[in-house]
């Protein structure tokens, strides 16, 4: 009984220890503070543990940044001030992007500094940005980020074309302040 | 013009294979779809690039420990789950042979501090019997004979015959010699060299010694009436 217990937790530390970059990445770019990304992903690791017995065995990754997303969703959030884009209807919210037309220089993300993309990204809403950042940093399939987030994968489809569209809109306007789109050029 | 949900699916590789030679086919014919589609996989590729990797060896420490910590709670808590039968079983008895010890050497704890209190009642008769076969007699006493205790002093058995008159209550304590010196503090010799007095709280004590056993004689009065009591008890 004894062995049993040392091995389940010498496979979950196994397990955990590779992922843990990616939670504590993911963790850092949704809270955007050390601290509070370390006890988000400290408590992940914790709530994992003592569920890792109902783990299904197949994808790690997935089933720890759904645990992580979720916490952060529930806990962080809350504490958040101010009115919440992201938790407002989905199908009925106004679209905080251009019009369809507005294609972008392609060259303003060459310009682009870690930064400035953390900037413009902790300005997209909580529901748009969890849905980019899982699909881009982690690559995860929809599929996967449904799993994750838990909704419809045409939802998460939705959610990722939004949330670029509204991080594209962010990285335009710091170019243009930047200098590295003059105004009006993607018009 | 495409759907935007549809360049960004075909970007992320997401479009069923006839979904996606349908949106292939339009772009061909769309330049501005195009570019977007262009547009996409470059702020992608962006995002990718720009995402630091974060250093996260001292997170991760702290939580191996917090995990230790936990592992630590759960054994501790197993351990008690699965003795806790055990631990239940041993206080239990614990409890039944104390109780019984007790039962078997009334007042062993109760006589050492307080004479007056020391030991279980008894009926006098078998106090009288304990005497006799212990202490080789049974007393005669000028008082009423009240209620009579069995009880410990000192690892010596002991018997208390509380006795009444008109003048109080007094108590007459025997305690066994059993072979060894039994020692009564605070007790200086009378004149008549066999008596000694002490005090015993707020009474006058009187204490004498008949077969190498001890017989302790107390009260509230004074000593030379207590002594007169005493010279008046026989064995």
């Amino acid at each position: 009984m004894l062995f049993g217990k040392r091995s389940t937790r010498d496979a979950f530390e196994k397990q955990a220890e590779r992922v843990f970059p990616s939670l504590f990445g993911t963790a850092l770019r949704l809270t955007r503070s050390r601290e509070e990304a370390e006890d988000l992903a400290q408590e992940a690791i914790v709530r994992a543990y003592e569920a890792f017995e109902r783990f299904d065995g197949t994808n790690f990754k997935a089933w720890m940044l759904r645990i992580l997303t979720n916490l952060y969703i529930n806990k962080y959030r809350q504490r958040q001030r101010g009115p919440q884009i992201g938790s407002l209807d989905e199908e009925g919210m106004i679209e905080p992007t251009g019009p369809e037309e507005d294609v972008p220089d392609r060259a303003i993300f060459d310009h682009l500094v870690g930064t400035e993309v953390e900037e413009a990204l902790a300005k997209v809403p909580t529901d748009f940005k969890v849905a980019v950042l899982l699909s881009d940093v982690e690559g995860m399939s929809y599929q996967e980020i449904a799993d994750i987030t838990g909704v419809p994968i045409g939802t998460v489809r939705s959610r990722i074309a939004r949330g670029r569209a509204i991080l594209r809109r962010n990285l335009t306007e710091f170019a243009k302040k930047e200098g590295y789109l003059k105004q009006g050029a993607e018009e | 013009m495409i759907d935007a949900e549809k360049l960004n699916a075909l970007v992320d590789n997401e479009l069923e294979p006839a979904e996606r030679a349908e949106v292939e086919k339009l772009l061909a014919s769309d330049p501005n779809s195009a570019a977007r589609v262009g547009a996409i996989r470059a702020m992608k590729t962006a995002l990718k690039d720009n995402a630091e990797p974060v250093r996260c060896e001292d997170e991760w420490k702290a939580c191996v420990k917090r995990l230790n910590a936990i592992d630590g709670a759960k054994k501790t808590r197993a351990i008690v789950d699965r003795w806790a039968w055990a631990m239940c079983s041993c206080l239990f008895v614990f409890i039944v042979v104390g109780g019984l010890f007790n039962r078997v050497n009334p007042g062993v704890h109760a006589g050492a501090a307080d004479l007056s209190r020391a030991g279980m009642e008894k009926p006098i008769r078998d106090v009288y019997h304990w005497l006799k076969s212990e202490i080789g007699g049974t007393p005669t006493v000028p008082l009423q004979v009240i209620n009579a205790y069995e009880g410990m002093y000192r690892d010596h058995r002991t018997a208390t015959i509380y006795l009444k008159d008109a003048k109080g209550q007094v108590s007459l304590v025997a305690v066994q010699g059993n072979g060894s010196k039994v020692v009564v503090d605070g007790v200086t010799p009378m004149d008549d060299g066999q008596h000694f007095v002490g005090q015993n709280g707020d009474k006058n004590t009187i204490v004498w010694m008949y077969k190498g056993n001890v017989l302790i004689l107390s009260g509230s009065r004074s000593a030379d009436e207590l002594l007169t009591v005493a010279n008046q008890i026989q064995f």
